[in-house]
């Protein structure tokens, strides 16, 4: 399990732009090929978009809070590999938990914030279900695609970053897409 | 510059689920009452969306690309100023030409890429343009709050990180909807 890569370190004291571009754009670039995956998956929900525009506000909200449940755990996980003594089996089953209970809570809270808002009650349950499913599977991937780094010897917290970001995403997409297809179409 | 607080470290196989929620939950929290705020700019370009839905298309994408842009920025900038050595001239210049050439490079990439895709010029053009813009602010900004959460003694790469990530989200939206507003409406 020790990291057998040299680490190069980003520091913008002593490093010029040009290798700061080096060291940083490579992963960026990956990130903008698996990103417009994203831009695909979404284009095949254009129905369910064309049905109700609104629906597109609240995307990138409930894309944002996945992404900030899944990156909690990444970090936790990561810093616990470090150390050596984090096992996977604890944090599958914890963090199973801790996507139910986020998931209910601020499932039913956006649920009925939606329908409130957007006097739909359809809707409210489309977002709210989303959020729900969204934040369920969010810790896991987060958990899951740490793991995957740390097999291939990668710093999950740096390098891998944002390739695990965008597998998120596409999935809270697709969670997206599919239950307010099911619900408004 | 040392952190005096305390900080309590979330570790799923020491503390119990209810432990990791108590220590977790409140910065998502926050992170959904401002999250609602990504909602609430979306809402008010409607009248863009409505006029073509494509736009609804690519704005995760954007969002994604310059949340990991601004990432980087924020891990190496944190990172440096934990070992009392980060100097943030030096950061805002390096960070501002990053910025700059990441965003051409990306928003020429992606400006023909969707132009091909979608065959309109005119979305080519807010699609580039747009991603221009959100990459040249995207280090801009995570360098700022980082150094914000700096003077109020939070870990940023920590606690602050889903709020970090708000702003920086709000500031994609903000600015992909203008411009696609200015080019297409």
């Amino acid at each position: 399990m020790i990291h057998k890569k040299a680490i190069y370190y980003a520091d913008d004291d002593i490093e010029s732009v040009g290798i700061l571009l080096r060291l940083r754009v490579p992963v960026l670039i990956i990130g903008l090929i698996l990103g417009t995956l994203i831009s695909f998956f979404m284009s095949q929900f254009e129905e369910v978009l064309e049905q109700d525009i609104r629906l597109a506000f609240f995307l990138p909200f409930v894309v944002y809070i996945a992404a900030a449940l899944g990156a909690q755990t990444e970090s936790i996980y990561a810093g616990g590999l470090k150390v050596r003594k984090a096992k996977f089996h604890n944090y599958l089953v914890k963090e199973s938990f801790i996507g139910f209970f986020i998931g209910l809570g601020f499932g039913l809270i956006s649920g009925l914030a939606v329908w409130w808002w957007m006097e739909s009650f359809e809707m409210g349950m489309a977002i709210g279900l989303s959020m729900f499913a969204a934040l369920l599977i969010a810790p896991i991937t987060g958990l899951l695609t740490t793991q995957a780094s740390q097999y291939l010897h990668e710093d999950p917290s740096v390098e891998s970053g944002p390739i695990v970001a965008v597998i998120q995403d596409v999935l809270t997409v697709v969670i997206y897409g599919n239950i307010c297809s099911l619900i408004l179409l | 510059m040392k952190l005096d607080k305390q900080i309590v470290y979330a570790d799923d196989n020491t503390e119990t689920v209810f432990e990791l929620l108590k220590i977790r939950v409140p910065v998502l929290l926050i992170g959904l009452v401002l999250g609602a705020m990504i909602t609430l700019i979306t809402s008010r370009f409607e009248e863009v969306l409505q006029h073509d839905l494509r736009i609804a298309f690519f704005l995760p994408f954007i969002v994604y690309i310059a949340d990991a842009l601004g990432t980087q920025t924020q891990t190496i900038y944190a990172s440096d100023l934990k070992t009392g050595n980060a100097k943030f001239h030096n950061y805002l210049i390096k960070e501002s030409l990053i910025g700059l050439f990441v965003g051409l490079g990306f928003g020429t990439i992606s400006g023909f890429a969707s132009w091909f895709w979608m065959g309109s010029m005119q979305l080519g053009l807010a699609i580039g343009l747009s991603m221009f813009g959100a990459l040249l602010v995207a280090p801009i900004m995570a360098l700022l709050i980082t150094q914000i959460s700096q003077l109020l003694r939070e870990d940023p790469s920590v606690e602050a990180g889903p709020i970090t990530t708000v702003f920086q989200d709000m500031a994609s939206v903000v600015i992909y909807g203008l411009i696609c507003s200015l080019i297409l409406l």
